[in-house]
């Protein structure tokens, strides 16, 4: 007993190592002769990356001052890209090769052409993508991007994708969200010796790892708890309420422990950086091109697309699934596409019968000590409607 | 000359700009007309194609023109925060909240808007060309209202020459909305009311580029408030005959006041150019520099969002390239840049003010880099002023007053200083 929980911790620990250590995989990829090439969004399609020997990672911004990139960008934009630029700016990001800046929102679209004229990096790529998916022109024009961007990348790398490497870099990203889901539903039953902010953290990890190596390490990860529980050894702490967590991109690990400690756990979400980037699979048979432009043309939307039904079926299905009591939503600050659908998406919630809170965030949550009280009375409504209390 | 002047309306110089509040009061007039009538209207966003609308005889309304009307009258501050108790953010554009004020605000209350309110839309046609908001805050529309909605995508022009995938996209995009349009009027587009539609929004264009051309003259014959009212037909009404006959009068008479050397003001010390929509509810801040000798004699705002010719011989592609090319919103920073040396140029510009617009990312973002530009590369000094188009929250006429002040009174010496240095140089 003693010993597989041990084994567990370790090994969350070496998850968890690449979340706090990007550069550090990065610098060991590099030194094997690869490129590394930072993405900001979803969209990106990060298999024809690996297939060019390239290791994406993703960009989550972060929290600290931004201070140079103030001489760039008026404020009313979100701290995503605000931080992202500044890193850039500060020379923090100079261990990439390469941006990809997809074209999903205005402020996104604006940052590459700021990007490209103030940081050196030597393959930029904008990946100009449709905001509207309901037409055929979109869905035509959309697959000439991919293959432009295929393109591109190929000159960058100066070698041809060959289709048996796209074939096998689709198979990894495939294998690695089939775990990834088995992982959020394994810890939908809340027995499991992690807290939700190392289940964020973990989540986080898998955006700058090498997706193979990492999805063994999940693999192996996910096997001790099986081997965990089926010992018998269920968790002894009382079941909190289950709350939904609704947004886009969300790094603040104390945010989660802020929700724990309040008396919430944290069981599902419709997250940029959560369910959303690996819920869709790619088909492995076929034409591999068409069936990457198929995926990312028909998997859970952003709110930068349009229409929108995709994203709140999805996010309604997901708290029915749950039984997540309430929903919290995360409005990021001057997150146009986010913040025009909250209302809807509220009264969808609500008439679910599910309690929703909207707490406005910049990547985390402002306002700590108010963030306490208003979470404390948020899950309190939610226990008394359970009549828990 | 002296009875004509008695005419012109204060604070104007061109006798053409009165008919202007007449045609946004008639083109309301018929739009309600129209709708109690059983035709059908449209909500349209700046940049969508409403020439098409116009030819398939379903009429375009334009909440953002609305919006902006609602904001010169001080109106739109009520609305926006009926669009906030409704769950939207005060940091979405306002023109967007002021519209879903309108939207989801008690019947009752809207009944004293001007020109009897927005007319209920029956379809929604918009764009992304201007910004994502326009697609976003459409959908919004189209959840309360039901009603079938068209989104035209497009990538940024980011060079002069029209990018051909781009252009595919778009003209691919604009032969499936006039089968949208079929498929909703239950009727096929005529190519002869399509070709005259295609014409006279050329037409109505072509004038409005020689009225901002005969801006460059020295001194610059109207200024920039003046043209502010004036640019509602061609927002509106591109495609009727309306904008040809008011822009053929206003061109006209500015041809007459360039031959004789009239100017907007009387002694033009400072020539200004204005980048970003204008603060509808303190216009004066454009027409308030005249009585310090400077005046407003260009705008990124009316060159390079409306208008744009179309090749007639080829009108489908030649329509889907003005849609989306010349657009100051859908240009990347280098393409914004060469417009500004160009046309800093072209206008012997002495000054920029830019107006940092909350409101608008697409407009805003790039400004402080383009500000750096100015003063790095053309020599060109310029100030930022913080604002919202139609929220005036939190705005300062005051201070913005005491700002422009010390920035003109900065471009009269930096302007004697290079006098002095050119006499000294001579000697």
């Amino acid at each position: 007993m003693v010993a597989i929980t041990q084994e567990i911790e370790e090994k969350k620990r070496s998850l968890i190592q690449y979340y706090e250590n990007p550069q550090v995989t990065a610098e060991a990829w590099k030194a094997k002769g690869g490129k590394v090439v930072g993405y900001l969004c979803s969209y990106v399609p990060e298999e024809i990356l690996l297939a060019a020997g390239i290791l994406p990672v993703r960009i989550l911004g972060h929290l600290d001052d931004i201070s140079v990139a103030s001489s760039y960008f008026q404020p009313f934009v979100c701290r995503l890209i605000r931080s992202t630029l500044e890193k850039g700016l500060t020379k923090n990001l100079a261990y990439l090769n390469g941006l990809i800046i997809s074209y999903t929102c205005d402020g996104m679209r604006m940052l590459y052409d700021t990007w490209v004229a103030n940081v050196n990096t030597e393959f930029n790529y904008l990946l100009d993508l449709p905001s509207s998916l309901d037409r055929m022109p979109n869905l035509r024009y959309f697959q000439r991007i991919i293959k432009d961007f295929i393109a591109s990348v190929e000159a960058y790398t100066g070698r041809a994708i060959k289709e048996e490497d796209l074939r096998s870099a689709i198979s990894i990203y495939n294998r690695y969200r089939r775990l990834a889901k088995e992982f959020y539903y394994l810890h939908f039953s809340q027995d499991l010796p992690l807290s939700s902010a190392d289940f964020l953290k973990i989540n986080l990890a898998a955006f700058v790892a090498p997706k193979d190596k990492f999805t063994d390490e999940l693999e192996a990860y996910l096997g001790l708890f099986k081997a965990w529980r089926n010992s018998g050894a269920a968790s002894q702490r009382p079941k909190m309420t289950p709350v939904h967590i609704s947004g886009s991109v969300v790094v603040d690990p104390v945010f989660f422990e802020l929700v724990e400690k309040v008396g919430g756990y944290v069981i599902s979400d419709d997250l940029c950086t959560g369910t959303r980037y690996f819920w869709d699979e790619v088909e492995e048979e076929g034409d591999p091109i068409q069936a990457l432009a198929h995926r990312y043309l028909s998997r859970v939307t952003c709110p930068s697309k349009y229409p929108a039904e995709n994203r709140s079926s999805f996010l309604l299905d997901r708290i029915r699934e749950s039984g997540a009591r309430g929903v919290i939503i995360l409005g990021e600050k001057f997150c146009d596409p986010h913040l025009f659908e909250i209302p809807s998406v509220r009264k969808r919630i609500e008439a679910l019968g599910v309690s929703s809170l909207c707490l406005e965030t910049e990547l985390v949550a402002t306002g700590r000590e108010q963030l306490v009280t208003r979470l404390e009375a948020f899950v309190d409504i939610l226990k008394r409607k359970e009549g828990i209390k | 000359m002296a009875s004509d002047t008695k005419k012109i309306k204060k604070g104007r110089v061109l006798q053409a700009s009165n008919k202007a509040p007449q045609i946004l009061k008639d083109y309301w007039e018929k739009l309600h007309k129209a709708k109690s009538e059983g035709k059908k209207i449209a909500w349209v966003s700046g940049n969508a194609p409403a020439e098409l609308l116009w030819a398939f005889d379903v009429l375009p309304a334009y909440p953002e023109n609305y919006a902006a009307v609602l904001a010169a009258a001080k109106l739109s501050g009520e609305l926006c925060n009926i669009a906030e108790k409704e769950g939207f953010s005060r940091d979405l554009c306002s023109y967007a909240r002021t519209n879903l004020g309108i939207v989801f605000g008690e019947k009752s209350s809207l009944k004293d808007l001007p020109f009897g309110g927005l007319p209920e839309p029956d379809i929604l046609v918009t764009t992304r060309i201007p910004c994502l908001t326009q697609v976003k805050w459409w959908e919004v529309i189209r959840d309360r209202y039901q009603i079938p909605m068209f989104s035209l995508d497009a990538p940024f022009s980011t060079t002069v020459e029209t990018s051909q995938s781009g252009l595919e996209y778009v003209y691919e995009q604009i032969l499936d909305l006039i089968h949208f349009l079929e498929d909703f009027t239950g009727r096929k587009l005529e190519e002869e009311v399509f070709s005259e539609t295609m014409r006279l929004s050329d037409k109505g264009s072509g004038l409005w580029n020689e009225i901002m051309d005969l801006r460059a003259n020295i001194p610059c014959p109207v200024g920039s408030r003046e043209m502010c009212g004036n640019v509602f037909p061609l927002v509106s009404c591109l495609g009727t005959q309306v904008p040809v006959d008011f822009y053929t009068d206003l061109r006209d008479e500015l041809r007459d006041r360039v031959d004789k050397g009239l100017g907007a003001i009387e002694n033009e010390q400072v020539r200004l150019m204005l980048d970003n929509i204008p603060y509808w509810h303190h216009l004066s801040l454009l027409s308030d520099v005249e009585k310090h000798g400077a005046v407003f004699v260009f705008e990124t705002y009316l060159r390079y969002v409306w208008g744009g010719r179309i090749n007639l011989q080829d009108p489908y592609r030649s329509y889907a390239e003005k849609v989306f090319t010349e657009v100051w919103l859908n240009s990347g920073l280098d393409l914004r840049k060469s417009m500004l040396r160009e046309n800093v140029k072209k206008y012997a510009i002495d000054g920029v003010v830019f107006l940092s617009n909350r409101s608008c990312k697409r407009f805003s973002l790039w400004q402080l880099e383009l500000k750096a530009f100015l003063e790095k590369e053309l020599d060109i000094p310029s100030i930022l002023i913080e604002g919202d188009m139609a929220d005036p929250g939190g705005y300062s006429q005051e201070q913005a007053t005491t700002r422009m002040e010390a920035f003109l009174e900065m471009i009269k010496k930096k302007k004697e200083k290079t006098k002095e240095l050119r006499g000294i140089a001579k000697i």
